[in-house]
């Protein structure tokens, strides 16, 4: 395969998982937000999808959610990401599936159809939301049921994975940041409920822990349950499976280094039990996305020939 | 409002050739398909309008519009009404193509070797060299099976009488086979059962045909050549035919920074290292193939692959230098070329072409550009072109101007009237004036066309430019027993 199509694919695919986890969360902290419950803070929101740089005036929640979503002047907005993989898919046509690309043209579309637009600021919010999340499940769908297990669709989950690893990091280290990794009050407990919500762990969580709700088993969840799809652990699990499938397709120096990299993130998780000491949580958080960042520098390097 | 009141309120163009209507009622070829519909409502032609819009941008079949340096994807514009064509006109259209490919393949041989044609005074010599589009790199290069024009497209129109005529020939990167495609593939969902009720010759061959001649090509090499197809990128105007062919022949689809020279051999960066590259489709213009050799700033080719292909070790197609045949000022010694070197009248007749170098014919183009076409001899796509019935008079000083300056890059032709053929427009059958573009495959085998082609519409009233940079559109093309 051709090293340009492999990173379009990688990076289609990346793009799409960010979208799907942007939009998971969106959606929980504004039905938080109508909850009334205090740590839904838009200002807050705001700055982190603007670069850290805060907003001039207070705004509201709509005006926050236009801006993530809609705002094409916002480099991290999801209709830029939307564009950025429709543009990937593009030009990697010929490695993807006619009906996948017409999927990814499809939400091109409808993340610029007006009406959407007046719904979110107008009408409900949530029903906006829920369109898109249903556009990315149908992505999904699509990609599980018609892409052909080749080269491609290797790339298409190693990119997926990678960028689900690297935004499940940066949902947790927040909200560990945000509650100090405990419950003080009522607020914390639903505030790791909607943590757990964004993350579709909720339901899964009550089921193993029958409803109590504990940052420590949170935690773990996160970082280690192997029946849960946005684990780290089972992300890296799945990463590395993968990756060993381009093993034919790579050449020996290149597959050696993509193993050692993964390998080495998965033993840093693996090997490590931060207890519920918060400081040594966030530590590890950061050793293992540092070096989830170097499988990808990896990935441009021998696969995709790109000089830093 | 049903379909026959549809029909009765289509008034055609008067003194203009009409597709389906004539004096006695429809062309007979039209019947089929027309009684079909004799009781469709009005809403449902407007649904069907509106499905075939939703379809096109539902897939994603765009061209890009270049304003303002900015690149625009626009929806290629469709008209639902088939234009029907009868095979026994196709066939004539059919053996005119090929008797032209046939001549203008053997004169591309000899005016970049032996230049018989020039020897004998058939053509002038300063006609050839003054060519923007003539490459002296080719001379004597010597090209897999002497076939240069492996893809071509021929522009045909009608005059008012209904006699065809080639308006261009398109022999270097020729592009709208895909629109043909695409354009089949939405009228099955449009008109269901009617492709094979009124015995519609299929189109969905052209990718095989295509596939198998590339591969005969690369034959010479191994036994199991590598095809690519290359593209400018995702910004070119055709850049969705690229991926369709891509896709349909199940062949990388490669930019020029994908591609690399070693040895004089092509290899595409993969993955998994370097692999050799045996046939190219390019679909990238001479002047940006080879930054060594033509244009240095050139971003979109490969350097070093002219002397790569020279040297044998690639297949490019088409081949390069094919300009030369197709420039609007050659064009007009097509006829005596098929005389010359086939010795046989031609099938299908030229539009009388005025040659701007010949001072006689450029004083009577200047006095009569009320009524003339003008084109630029190396410009395509409706660009640089002045229709003398409805330019202002400033555009036709400036023209004139031009012309008296540089007439080499000018040709002036009468206004033809082109057909007109009826469209589905503000929810009434209105004509608008169409050309045709069949696409045809040379190979070691021989000239396959597929039947019917691009026909392509000026959708604006009264308009005769059909290109879709220019508010052109397209329809469906039957040929029909």
């Amino acid at each position: 395969m051709l090293s340009r199509v492999a990173e379009n694919i990688f990076w289609m695919s990346r793009y799409m998982e960010r979208t799907n986890m942007q939009l998971r969360i969106l959606r929980t902290y504004y039905i938080a937000s109508q909850d009334g419950v205090p740590f839904v803070k838009w200002d807050d929101v705001f700055r982190y999808y603007n670069q850290g740089i805060p907003a001039e005036k207070s705004l509201t929640a709509n005006e926050v959610l236009n801006f993530i979503l809609f705002d094409k002047d916002n480099e991290s907005s999801v209709v830029n990401n939307i564009f950025k993989a429709r543009e990937n898919a593009r030009s990697a046509q010929d490695h993807i599936t006619k009906e996948l690309w017409q999927c990814l043209n499809d939400y091109y579309h409808l993340i610029r159809d007006k009406s959407l637009q007046r719904q979110l600021y107008s009408g409900d919010p949530v029903s906006a939301l829920d369109q898109l999340v249903k556009q990315c499940m149908l992505y999904y769908g699509i990609v599980d049921i018609s892409m052909f297990r080749s080269e491609g669709f290797n790339y298409l989950n190693t990119g997926k994975y990678l960028e689900r690893l690297l935004q499940s990091i940066d949902a947790l280290t927040m909200q560990i940041s945000r509650t100090n990794g405990s419950i003080k009050d009522s607020m914390d407990i639903v505030s790791w409920r909607y943590f757990l919500v964004s993350i579709s762990g909720y339901e899964y969580y009550l089921k193993s822990n029958s409803g109590t709700v504990n940052p420590g088993l949170i935690f773990k969840q996160v970082l280690y349950e192997m029946h849960f799809p946005h684990s780290i652990a089972y992300s890296i699990a799945q990463l590395d499976r993968y990756a060993q499938r381009l093993k034919p397709e790579s050449l020996e120096e290149s597959y050696d280094k993509l193993e050692f990299s993964i390998g080495k993130a998965a033993a840093i998780l693996k090997y490590n039990s931060p207890g519920t000491d918060i400081g040594a949580q966030l530590a590890l958080l950061q050793s293992v996305e540092s070096n989830l960042l170097n499988v990808v520098q990896v990935f441009n390097e021998y696969y995709f020939g790109v000089t830093a | 409002m049903n379909f026959v009141e549809y029909f009765d309120n289509y008034v055609v163009i008067e003194g203009v050739f009409d597709e389906m209507k004539c004096v006695g009622g429809v062309r007979k070829h039209y019947d089929l398909f027309m009684n079909a519909f004799q009781n469709v409502k009005a809403d449902e032609m407007g649904l069907k309008d509106e499905l075939a819009k939703k379809l096109f941008l539902t897939q994603g079949i765009t061209f890009t519009v270049y304003s303002s340096g900015e690149g625009i994807e626009k929806i290629f514009p469709f008209d639902i009404y088939p234009r029907i064509i009868q095979a026994m006109e196709w066939d004539f259209i059919e053996s005119g193509i090929k008797q032209r490919l046939k001549a203008l393949n053997i004169f591309l041989k000899d005016v970049y070797s032996h230049q018989f044609i020039i020897k004998d005074g058939i053509i002038p010599a300063s006609l050839i060299y003054s060519c923007p589009n003539y490459l002296r790199e080719m001379m004597n290069v010597e090209v897999p099976f002497d076939i240069y024009t492996h893809i071509s497209g021929i522009d045909l129109i009608r005059d008012h009488d209904g006699s065809y005529y080639v308006l261009e020939d398109n022999l270097r990167t020729p592009s709208g086979v895909s629109y043909m495609l695409e354009n089949r593939s939405i009228s099955y969902r449009l008109f269901p059962n009617q492709i094979p009720e009124n015995k519609v010759r299929p189109v969905h061959d052209y990718p095989d045909l295509l596939m198998k001649n590339l591969l005969a090509l690369g034959n010479r090499h191994t036994s199991r050549p590598t095809v690519v197809l290359l593209t400018p990128g995702i910004y070119n105007s055709a850049y969705f035919e690229h991926t369709t062919l891509a896709r349909l022949m199940g062949i990388e689809l490669v930019e020029g920074r994908d591609l690399v020279v070693d040895n004089h051999k092509v290899y595409m960066r993969t993955t998994k290292g370097l692999k050799k590259v045996d046939v190219i489709y390019r679909r990238v213009d001479d002047e940006f193939l080879d930054p060594l050799i033509f244009r240095p700033d050139s971003m979109l080719g490969v350097p070093g692959i002219y002397h790569a292909y020279r040297k044998g070790n690639v297949a490019i197609i088409n081949a390069m230098g094919n300009g030369v045949a197709d420039d609007k000022a050659v064009y007009a010694y097509v006829p005596e070329m098929i005389r010359y070197y086939l010795n046989e009248e031609p099938i299908l007749k030229n539009v009388p072409t005025y040659r701007m170098e010949n001072m006689e014919e450029r004083t009577y183009t200047l006095k009569n550009l009320n009524n003339m076409v003008v084109k630029r001899t190396n410009e395509s796509g409706g660009y640089g072109m002045l229709i003398g019935n409805t330019a202002s008079e400033a555009e036709l000083q400036s023209f004139a101007e031009e012309i008296e300056k540089s007439p080499r890059q000018f040709i002036a032709q009468p206004i033809i009237s082109l057909s007109s053929a009826p469209c589905y427009i503000d929810g009434k059958l209105q004509p608008r004036r169409v050309d045709l573009r069949p696409f045809a495959l040379s190979g070691p085998d021989g000239v396959d066309i597929v039947p019917g082609g691009l026909t392509r519409v000026a959708l604006k009233e009264g308009s005769i430019v059909v290109n879709s940079s220019q508010g052109g559109g397209s329809k469906d093309t039957w040929v029909v027993d």
